[in-house]
């Protein structure tokens, strides 16, 4: 079965033309602006994969590239089987979910709406007023599916976004950072949908661009993290999490420690950081890759040398810190819940 | 047809919901035809001496002149006007995202807009004809169709050239410009051309609405044969010949270059 996409060294550079005379054939752009360097990617049939990046890191020109709206400067991708020249045959394979609201007919119904671009993806009247009950049904928008677009409120303007691109039944779904402008309940009934309806129920293969850890983290199984066009990392959250700082994150607070037991605990944990708090007690701190097994052992040797632990926390490490380091972005540039 | 019929049922639903809008279209012809009726009565037998050729009633004359000068504008305008229309609401992009090409949605977009066109010839002619004495009985139906036919194909012709300007330039087309003002002066919509200079009825040889207008006039209010007008037909065979393929070999470069800089859904 082929990969749902798969992209070798695509790129896309934009030329940026200066006065007429650049669009005439054959003109040499003013400059070339490099918007997807060198991406390869894979993403598997059914897999729920975020591309996760900030505002302008090429996210958006990947998924039109994908999409074969924009066509690439170099590099090649295949979707669902398909090479990026085979136009027609990657749209009838695909669907794209926007946040641009615009993209619909204000002043026509929810239904009327999807039974014209059904009929763009050629099919017949009779199938195609199924299909689209069905998709109302799927996205819970079949009692206001015969009013105007434009009474609809943000939530439901988006999740006809999302029954539009199920038209043509699918194998992939691009999501464009789908969520955008959305309240937090709108946001996750969202999430819902996506995670339950989509994924586990229909088995999209589901490409989700976002800025938002929280819903990277949420709802993929797989994460890439773009920056200027780049690929920074690719994995699970918690393969990138690895990658920053190995293993679990403990700290312990720990009474009547003893010199001694600092090189004890040193030969178990060489991250071992000690700070004491008073004269009483000291806070450990140290990462481990078998978490469970060293803080065991950890905790043995205090108690074996007559300490007591008076508190233990573990944390993984902050996917805003991942991706931080990857992006070197300041902590801060993206959004959290 | 099925993609035909879904975008003329779009665009009647999205013209039924500005239905004021809509009947005050037609209302206007009521005034336009009233307007020329009273001019013609003006000119009464002044007139007469330029238009022999056509039986000699100026009414008659401009009747066919502004009914007919609205197809004109449509072959001219809508392409352009679907496609930027297109991607300043944003709907260009979801279309573009089904198999459907982008060729398909530019002509597909115009026809709703033809219709109504010819909706409107229809009452500019019938109420000439019932109301106000214009003499359409004995034309010659069959090349006047024939001649709408050709004029459609080289007007849509250099409407498809200008939405390939739009495409690329996105707004600031110069064919339309051109094209309506040259039109309006040379075309022989409101007086035939016979009074201009000859320098300029030399130039309106080079523009397709000199035969069409002509042709339509002739067909209708004199009821020439075909082989009468063979002259006129074979013009505006010439122009949608070199007209047709130019039209699509532009269309065909501005979407390429619009796809390779990104820009198919700016605007």
């Amino acid at each position: 079965m082929p990969f749902a996409i798969e992209t070798c060294d695509l790129t896309k550079q934009f030329p940026r033309t200066k006065g007429l005379r650049g669009f005439l054939p054959g003109s040499r752009p003013a400059r070339l602006v490099t918007a997807v360097d060198g991406v390869n990617l894979r993403v598997e049939q059914g897999e729920l994969f975020g591309l996760l990046g900030p505002n302008g890191a090429g996210k958006t020109t990947l998924i039109k590239l994908l999409c074969t709206l924009i066509v690439p400067t170099a590099g090649t991708a295949r979707v669902n089987g398909y090479d990026l020249r085979q136009e027609a045959a990657i749209k009838a394979s695909v669907g794209l979910v926007t946040g641009d609201e615009r993209s619909f007919y204000w002043r026509l119904s929810g239904r009327q709406n999807l039974e014209f671009f059904a009929a763009l993806h050629g099919l017949p009247s009779g199938q195609a007023r199924r299909r689209v009950q069905q998709v109302l049904e799927l996205v819970e928008l079949t009692a206001i599916a015969d009013e105007q677009f434009q009474t609809y409120p943000t939530g439901m303007r988006q999740r006809l976004s999302i029954a539009r691109g199920l038209l043509n039944e699918p194998h992939l779904l691009f999501l464009d950072e789908p969520t955008k402008s959305l309240d937090p309940l709108a946001a996750r009934h969202m999430h819902n949908l996506i995670k339950n309806r989509l994924a586990s129920q229909e088995g999209v293969a589901i490409f989700l661009t976002t800025h938002r850890l929280d819903e990277a983290e949420q709802l993929c199984h797989r994460v890439a993290i773009m920056d200027k066009g780049r690929i920074r990392a690719c994995g699970t959250i918690s393969e990138l999490r690895a990658r920053l700082r190995p293993g679990e994150h403990y700290r312990l607070k720990v009474r009547g420690f003893q010199p001694a037991m600092r090189d004890e605990l040193a030969k178990l944990v060489s991250s071992l950081q000690v700070t004491f708090l008073d004269d009483q007690d000291a806070l450990l701190e140290f990462a481990a890759l078998n978490g469970e097994e060293i803080l065991t052992r950890v905790i043995d040797v205090i108690r074996s040398s007559g300490g007591e632990i008076r508190a233990l926390q573990s944390e993984a490490v902050p996917l805003e810190e991942v991706f931080a380091h990857l992006t070197g972005e300041p902590a801060g540039t993206m959004e959290l819940p | 047809m099925r993609k035909l019929l879904a975008f003329l049922k779009r665009d009647f639903h999205l013209e039924a919901s500005y239905r004021f809008s809509f009947f005050l279209q037609f209302f206007c012809i009521f005034f336009s035809v009233a307007l020329f009726y009273f001019v013609a009565q003006l000119l009464g037998e002044a007139a007469s001496p330029y238009l022999q050729a056509y039986g000699g009633d100026y009414f008659s004359f401009v009747l066919i002149g502004i009914a007919f000068a609205g197809y004109f504008g449509v072959g001219l305008s809508s392409f352009a006007d679907s496609i930027r229309q297109a991607q300043t609401t944003g709907t260009l992009e979801a279309m573009l995202m089904t198999p459907t090409r982008v060729s398909t949605v530019v002509l597909c977009s115009s026809i709703w807009d033809y219709l109504l066109t010819t909706l409107r010839v229809l009452i500019y002619l019938a109420l000439g004809a019932i109301f106000l004495g214009v003499k359409i009985g004995q034309g010659n139906y069959l090349a006047a169709l024939l001649i709408l036919a050709l004029t459609v194909v080289s007007f849509s012709s250099l409407g498809i050239i200008a939405a390939s300007f739009i495409m690329v330039l996105k707004r600031g087309d110069p064919v339309t410009w051109i094209f309506n003002s040259l039109f309006s002066l040379l075309g022989g919509v409101y007086y035939p051309i016979t009074i201009l200079p000859s320098w300029l009825q030399f130039l309106a040889h080079f523009l397709p609405i000199t035969y069409s207008l002509r042709a339509m006039r002739l067909a209708l209010l004199q009821g020439y044969s075909l082989s009468a007008l063979a002259p006129d037909l074979l013009a505006l065979v010439i122009f949608s010949i070199i007209l047709l393929p130019l039209s699509l070999l532009a269309f065909r470069y501005a979407v390429h270059r619009a796809r390779v800089d990104g820009s198919l859904t700016h605007y």
